[in-house]
């Protein structure tokens, strides 16, 4: 039979045991500070002044605006590319041109420093040097314009 | 009558005894039968044929009869050798005996305004009127009432024309002016395809990675400097053939049109621009955008235009552009107009400059044959 000394030296070593499975177990898993290789570059804004910033430095960043055409998605990704795309065009268009617009897009190129923020500004000004369906499309409704 | 000229074939061959009747009748139908397919297609090119849509001068040769029994005279007729001076829907027309005067045609009908002229010591009240011209080209007519007053007088009267066509058989020179640019053409069509395809190797030569083995590399190249002096060889004997036929006619649409689109292969922006202004005047700009909005929505799948008004989209772009002194397109600025009337082309202008494919488009449209 365990005399009370005895008892309190078990349940100390059971507390130090514990204490220190729980260290090691805290010494090995993931460390939450992001290593300098796996870095996240995902650059967070809620307008298009800020997107056109993060842009124009080539910053990978996705937002999503509600406009008056209706739903813009905005991309920028790290190579430079900017992927423009309605994603749900105004209720009040027809169905034909709702049906014509939804989820269409163009990317256009271009260098760091040197992102055309009327691209984002703008539905047509400097699509000639973008490519995709929504360039040809906005590009005939021009002449309806 | 074909039904008919095959039933005389079969009696003829058929019948023992070929009678001089059925001979005649025969001789007969296949005269007529020439005559309807000749004829029938000639009527058919010329069905294709709008006056609104030439440039150029025709000639005529016109009966004028003036009726002038109200004022105290008879019928007179005369005949007179007429210029018609075409500017696609304007029409400048000779003087017939009540001066030189300008006109609007609407399809094949020329709309001559009402207009007063000084006569005989007094004036003529000309009324408006309408000219018909025939679908093949070769005579028009039209008649109108007028109002004299002078000399103590006041009476009407009338004129009518009756015209026949001197200068050519069957619709003029437009035609034949398509078909110099599309044997022109030809060569330009070789042209855009050698700079596409040098467009192309180039992109290829630039997406070659460093592993990529050095007989690719070099084969491209050698493509490239083949082609590349072909297009060297080539552009200039083109861009001769096209100077000759704007020499002799500065504003030919097609001339214009297919230089525009050199230039634009080319990247030179600006002097596809100033191509593109002496292609689209004024005058053409409406027929121009006509058929660019009607091949738009069908490109599209629409089957209404959509509006500034119906479409929050295209108000966007018309805001968009409205709201600016000038638009630049590929860094050379297009003035935006500020006159309601030069919108058309300006839209035009910006599209073309922004479209890929509307020169074949613009072809398609007109029926010009492609290679």
């Amino acid at each position: 039979m365990r005399t009370q000394k005895q008892r309190s030296y078990c349940r100390w070593l059971l507390a130090a045991g514990l204490l220190f499975v729980m260290f090691v177990a805290g010494c090995a898993s993931p460390s939450q500070q992001p290593s300098q290789a796996v870095q996240t570059t995902l650059a967070r804004c809620a307008d298009k002044d800020c997107f056109i910033s993060a842009a124009n430095d080539c910053q990978e960043i996705n937002v999503t605006l509600n406009e008056d055409v209706g739903v813009f998605k905005y991309s920028s990704s790290k190579d430079c590319v900017f992927t423009k795309t309605l994603v749900s065009p105004n209720e009040n268009e027809t169905p034909e041109m709702k049906k014509l617009l939804s989820g269409k897009s163009f990317v256009c190129a271009y260098k760091k420093g040197a992102f055309d923020g009327q691209w984002v500004t703008s539905l047509v000004v400097g699509i000639e040097y973008c490519e995709g369906e929504l360039k040809d499309i906005l590009g005939k409704l021009i002449l309806f314009a | 009558m074909i039904f008919f000229y095959f039933l005389c074939i079969g009696s003829f061959i058929f019948l023992p005894n070929k009678t001089r009747v059925m001979k005649a009748v025969m001789h007969f139908s296949v005269v007529f039968l020439v005559y309807i397919i000749v004829f029938s297609s000639l009527a058919v090119q010329a069905e294709d044929f709008v006056w609104e849509t030439y440039q150029g001068a025709t000639q005529w040769s016109v009966s004028v009869t003036e009726d002038e029994s109200g004022c105290g005279g008879g019928k007179k007729v005369h005949s007179i050798a007429l210029q018609l001076q075409h500017n696609q829907k304007s029409v400048g027309v000779g003087n017939w005996g009540h001066g030189p005067t300008k006109g609007t045609f609407s399809g094949n009908t020329l709309s001559i305004p009402e207009r007063t002229i000084p006569d005989s010591g007094g004036t003529s009240k000309l009324y408006a009127f309408n000219v018909e011209f025939t679908p093949d080209c070769s005579g028009f007519a039209g008649a109108y009432r007028w109002d004299y007053r002078g000399q103590g007088q006041s009476c009407s009267g009338s004129t009518s024309l009756r015209a026949t066509r001197t200068d050519g058989n069957g619709c003029p020179e437009e035609k034949e002016q398509k078909t110099e640019v599309n044997v022109v053409r030809e060569g330009l069509d070789r042209l855009l395809r050698l700079n596409k395809e040098i467009q192309d190797l180039d992109r290829k030569i630039a997406l070659l990675g460093e592993e990529e083995s050095s007989s690719l590399r070099a084969e491209l190249y050698s493509n490239l400097k083949r082609k590349g002096d072909q297009f060297d060889i080539l552009r200039p004997k083109i861009e001769d053939n096209y100077r000759k036929i704007l020499n002799k006619d500065p504003d030919n649409f097609w001339a214009n049109w297919d230089i525009a689109e050199l230039e634009k292969s080319r990247g030179n922006y600006k002097a596809y621009f100033d191509h593109f202004d002496r292609a689209v005047t004024n005058e053409r700009t409406e027929s121009v955008s006509k058929v660019l909005k009607k091949k738009a929505a069908e490109d599209l799948g629409l089957s209404e235009f959509p509006t500034i008004v119906g479409s929050p989209s295209v108000r966007k772009i018309s805001d968009d552009m409205n709201s600016r002194q000038g638009v630049s397109v590929y860094d050379v600025n297009v003035d935006v107009p500020k006159e309601p009337s030069k919108w058309e082309k300006f839209k035009i202008k910006v599209w073309t400059a922004i479209a890929p494919e509307f020169h074949n488009a613009v072809n398609e449209l007109v029926g010009v044959q492609q290679k």
